[in-house]
């Protein structure tokens, strides 16, 4: 059954406005879930980064060990043997770390690219806001009795019903054909902006939760890193100066495994912004 | 914004949209065209993202957006074609033309959509407006000011698109749509022409081109449009120009000439 037009009178500039500041804070949060996509994309590179320092840091404890394994004089025999296995075993926690990081870049990259494309997709859309308020602003003049500006409140949440108001706004107007078309053609493709959005928003909200998930693997293989650092810590204190290098190599695993966790959180927190957001825009 | 026919010829229409008394007074005033031929349209510099709005509210009037055919832009400035990805927006299948100079800049303003590009060959060509039979001249302005450049000629009407070329910084909207007499308008054009335009030699070789065209009425992107006897004059007045001038505020060297 088709909706009653609704008639139209005081349509004024600041009904306008009114509607077009809402706009922008819904733009403005847009806006700012793309830079914690942005914010999340910078981290997960970073701990790409670091997946490779740890390889490195790894590679350097099995060499390491199998030396000092091998030039043990009698009194020093088997000191080298603990080490080799922890460094061995550390040697694989970066393989394993490779591909969730991988994983969670893909995810970070695609949250990055969605809500840059909500970021433009958001502003186009204001701007046909706009064109279609003002069209409707101009045909309206003085004809009707009621108000739109109460009406206007369901367009201030970016919903498309609230085109779907101002569409039968149009319906209950006196206007010539070819505006009328065009104030369909307009406000079509506000719809379509608005479908578009919602579904990159609701795609950005399914990346974040997977994120989440994501982080507590990587973190679990982190504190694995980090209690294997401990424990080559411990061995190399027994290793008097032999095992110097190796307190250096657990000094650059912690810190290397303490930047990770940085970046874990910073994620987490990124992330948790980005829900928050996501939640504010109704996603 | 207001929008005026200017110009008629049986089934072809010049439509000018601009004066806007409620633009941002941070931005430049433009005026946009529109050519109406057969119910299809040719919009001419449609200009930027911040008057989109405005410019297609106003357009609304005139044709419907879907028989928006052909997106010309004259340069590559962004109060020129910022807003191509709007118009994209409306009607995916316009096509741009612009200088085969600018194809891959403008292409910057489209976000990642495939914008339809055409770029004109530096010789110009002919445009025609798809499903009519108007065919528009795509007139070579090169340097004036923009390195890639190009008027638009309508033979059917003898109007003439001049970009940036007689364009005026007007002092308000209620200025007149129409120049009359040139000698009042000169001061609102020698600063934008002494420092907008870089080559005396491109701005003299429009002007001879423009001369064998015979125009009636002659549109620039800014400010009012000439028509009748102020037509000659600014004609005249732009061959008296040395333009490409930057007064830097030093002493005159030998030979500098500073704008008058």
């Amino acid at each position: 059954m088709p909706q009653p037009a609704v008639p139209i009178a005081a349509f004024t500039a600041h009904d306008v406005e009114a509607v077009l500041a809402a706009q922008f804070a819904h733009q403005v949060d847009i806006t700012r879930l793309f830079s914690v996509g942005v914010d999340i994309l910078n981290a997960a590179r970073a701990l790409d980064t670091m997946g490779f320092e740890l390889q490195l840091l790894a590679r350097n404890g099995v060499v390491q060990a199998a030396q000092l394994n091998h030039g043990a004089d009698a009194a020093h025999a088997g000191e080298g043997q603990t080490l080799l296995a922890l460094a061995e075993i550390l040697s694989h926690c970066p393989r394993q770390i490779a591909p969730e990081v991988a994983g969670l870049g893909a995810h970070c990259r695609a949250i990055a690219s969605h809500t840059a494309t909500c970021t433009s997709l958001a502003r186009r859309h204001t701007q046909h806001l706009k064109s279609l308020l003002l069209v409707l602003g101009r045909e309206g003049g003085d004809a009707g009795a009621a108000t739109l500006a109460a009406q206007l409140e369901t367009v201030r949440l970016g919903e498309e019903a609230g085109l779907v108001v101002l569409q039968r706004v149009a319906d209950g107007l006196q206007i010539e054909p070819v505006v009328r078309t065009n104030i369909r053609l307009i406000a079509a493709r506000c719809s379509a902006a608005l479908r578009e959005l919602e579904r990159l928003l609701e795609e950005t909200g399914t990346c974040l939760r997977e994120t989440h998930g994501m982080l507590h693997g990587i973190g679990r293989i982190a504190g694995t890193v980090n209690y294997l650092g401990i424990n080559v810590a411990i061995e190399a204190a027994h290793c008097d100066r032999r095992g110097e290098n190796f307190r250096q190599l657990a000094a650059d695993i912690q810190a290397t495994v303490d930047g990770f966790e940085q970046k874990l959180l910073a994620i987490r927190l990124s992330a948790e912004r980005g829900r928050v957001l996501l939640k504010a825009l109704g996603a | 914004m207001k929008s005026s026919v200017i110009a008629e010829s049986g089934k072809l229409r010049w439509i000018v949209l601009g004066r806007d008394p409620d633009r941002n007074p941070q931005v430049i005033d433009t005026n946009q065209y529109l050519i109406v031929a057969d119910g299809q349209g040719m919009l001419l510099d449609p200009g930027g993202i911040e008057i989109f709005p405005r410019v297609l509210a106003e357009l609304t009037r005139h044709l419907a957006l879907d028989r928006i055919r052909i997106l010309f832009a004259s340069h590559q400035d962004p109060d020129i074609i910022s807003s191509l990805p709007l118009w994209l927006d409306l009607n995916p299948e316009a096509v741009t033309y612009c200088s085969r100079l600018w194809t891959g800049f403008i292409a910057h303003f489209a976000t990642g959509k495939d914008a339809r590009m055409v770029g004109i060959p530096d010789s110009g060509m002919r445009i025609g407006i798809p499903g009519s039979s108007a065919q528009l001249l795509a007139v070579p302005a090169h340097y004036c000011h923009s390195s890639g450049n190009f008027s638009i000629y309508d033979e059917s009407t003898g109007t003439l698109f001049s970009g940036d070329i007689g364009a005026a910084l007007l002092p308000d909207h209620e200025a007149g749509l129409y120049v009359d007499d040139l000698r009042d308008h000169i001061a609102l054009m020698a600063g934008f022409h002494l420092r907008w335009m870089p080559s005396t030699v491109a701005l003299r070789g429009w002007v001879a081109r423009v001369r064998a065209l015979s125009p009636t009425l002659i549109c620039p992107q800014h400010g009012s449009i000439f028509r009748g006897a102020a037509i000659a004059q600014l004609l005249d007045w732009l061959d008296s120009l040395e333009v490409g001038q930057w007064d830097d505020g030093a002493p005159a060297a030998a030979g500098k000439r500073v704008a008058a």
